[in-house]
């Protein structure tokens, strides 16, 4: 308090000045029509101005609400468009689940949902972000999963150029989470940047023609027999909030085959 | 208080003459107004606190836009001027510096020295005055009013100084009052 005084004795010489020109301000706006239309013409422009960007930041504070709500209904309505376009061949289960790290997130090439088995997941899940195969769960505990994605160095998938072209498998480069390369094409398939990469469905993970990416680049050298196709990943890792999950009885059935003790030599 | 007593002797007759007489000289279309209670705000001594002169020229004002009608325009401009007033004397000290109590005269302190001094406090008054007045579409009459205004009122200051501010001899004959006379 006693600093306030301090201030007001140091500026009084100024609030004196201020605190006449506004009497001088009052008293004109009651003389004159002219001055008390500008006035309010200031003050309506001012309280106006001062309205809209109150908004503005109110609507600013809500975007993020928003945005997620959207992405949330952006994944139901995925999750029922995979389930609608499913149901006359297969009986894919789908569902949508948040994500709760991503790779990007300290270098490291998983993910993991906010969704586990007691929430109906199960190993071999394929995960779609934003439309695009994302990955496979690989592990689950009640409510948490972990997914494989298409950004870890040791997994391999199986793609195609196009809906018809050649297949290849698709791995990662190392410590990229938005580019992978497929390998196996032959020199013979004609593939040019901006072409789609497409799930061949031969792996069980994704139904087929689930889109991967777009081709970025082709590699190689000619005299080889196979090119290389480096392709930008559709799932936006560092970006992902929402995911969609596919589920098919053959995938539990194809890793318990591949986990039997009898498959061992 | 003897520094007081001049000042409100100069200041009351000239706020009389500008409200019964000088209210009603305007020149050119408007754009040469008088205003002779300010010759006797500019007779405000150096030294002062800075908030006297605030104080003041508020009063003046005010008594102005209330005899006068002019709602609060005289009070805005005056408040103005005397807020100036410090700065204003500051700009006119001499290499020898100005003495407490010392009141600006041409006779000592020079006729262009004064001139430029009339001239700066009558800018700030009707600069604000005309502005207030005017309002900002008509920027370009504003000036025109307050260069005009101003020379008018410096030439009408120092016809003042001249008539009424001669200095005396010790026997108490007047001496010459203008610089050519």
């Amino acid at each position: 308090m006693r600093n306030l005084f301090a201030l007001l004795a140091r500026t009084h010489r100024w609030l004196l000045f201020l605190a006449l020109w506004g009497v001088a301000l009052g008293w004109m706006n009651t003389t004159y029509s002219h001055h008390r239309t500008a006035l309010a013409g200031w003050s309506l422009r001012a309280s106006g101005s001062w309205l809209n960007a109150a908004a503005n930041v109110q609507e600013w504070t809500h975007l993020a609400e928003s945005n997620r709500l959207v992405m949330l209904e952006n994944a139901r309505l995925r999750a029922e468009l995979e389930s609608l376009k499913e149901r006359r061949t297969a009986p894919w289960q789908t569902g949508d689940a948040s994500v709760l790290r991503s790779p990007g997130w300290n270098g490291s090439p998983w993910m993991v949902l906010n969704r586990g088995g007691r929430d109906g997941l199960t190993l071999g899940a394929g995960i779609l972000s934003q439309g695009f195969a994302a990955g496979r769960i690989v592990d689950t505990t009640a409510h948490e999963s972990l997914v494989l994605t298409l950004t870890h160095d040791v997994a391999q998938w199986s793609v195609r150029m196009g809906r018809a072209g050649q297949a290849g498998r698709l791995v990662a480069k190392e410590g990229d989470v938005r580019r992978a390369s497929v390998l196996d094409i032959p020199w013979s398939q004609l593939v040019l940047p901006g072409d789609t990469v497409m799930t061949t469905g031969f792996d069980g993970v994704f139904p087929a023609d689930v889109p991967v990416g777009m081709v970025e680049d082709v590699v190689g050298n000619e005299t080889d027999e196979f090119q290389t196709v480096v392709v930008s990943l559709g799932a936006n890792y560092p970006g992902a909030r929402h995911v969609v999950w596919l589920e098919h009885p053959r995938n539990g059935r194809l890793d318990s085959l591949s986990s039997a003790p009898s498959n061992t030599p | 208080m003897s520094a007081f007593f001049p000042l409100f002797w100069t200041l009351g007759w000239a706020l009389v003459c500008q409200v019964l007489l000088f209210r009603y000289g305007i020149f050119w279309g408007g754009y040469g107004l008088l205003a002779i209670h300010l010759y006797g705000l500019l007779k405000m001594p150096v030294g002062w606190p800075p908030t006297t002169y605030l104080l003041l020229a508020a009063v003046t004002g005010g008594i102005m836009d209330v005899v006068c009608f002019t709602g609060g325009m005289h009070l805005a401009a005056s408040v103005t001027l005397g807020m100036a007033y410090p700065t204003l004397t500051a700009a006119m000290e001499s290499r020898e510096g100005l003495r407490q109590g010392h009141v600006l005269d041409p006779f000592q302190d020079g006729w262009v020295r004064y001139g430029i001094f009339a001239a700066l406090g009558l800018a700030v008054y009707w600069g604000v005055l005309f502005a207030l007045q005017n309002g900002w579409s008509l920027m370009g009459r504003t000036l025109g009013q307050t260069a005009l205004s101003t020379l008018f009122n410096v030439g009408a200051f120092m016809l003042i100084q001249g008539l009424l501010n001669r200095p005396t001899r010790g026997d108490q004959r007047g001496v010459s009052a203008y610089p050519w006379s």
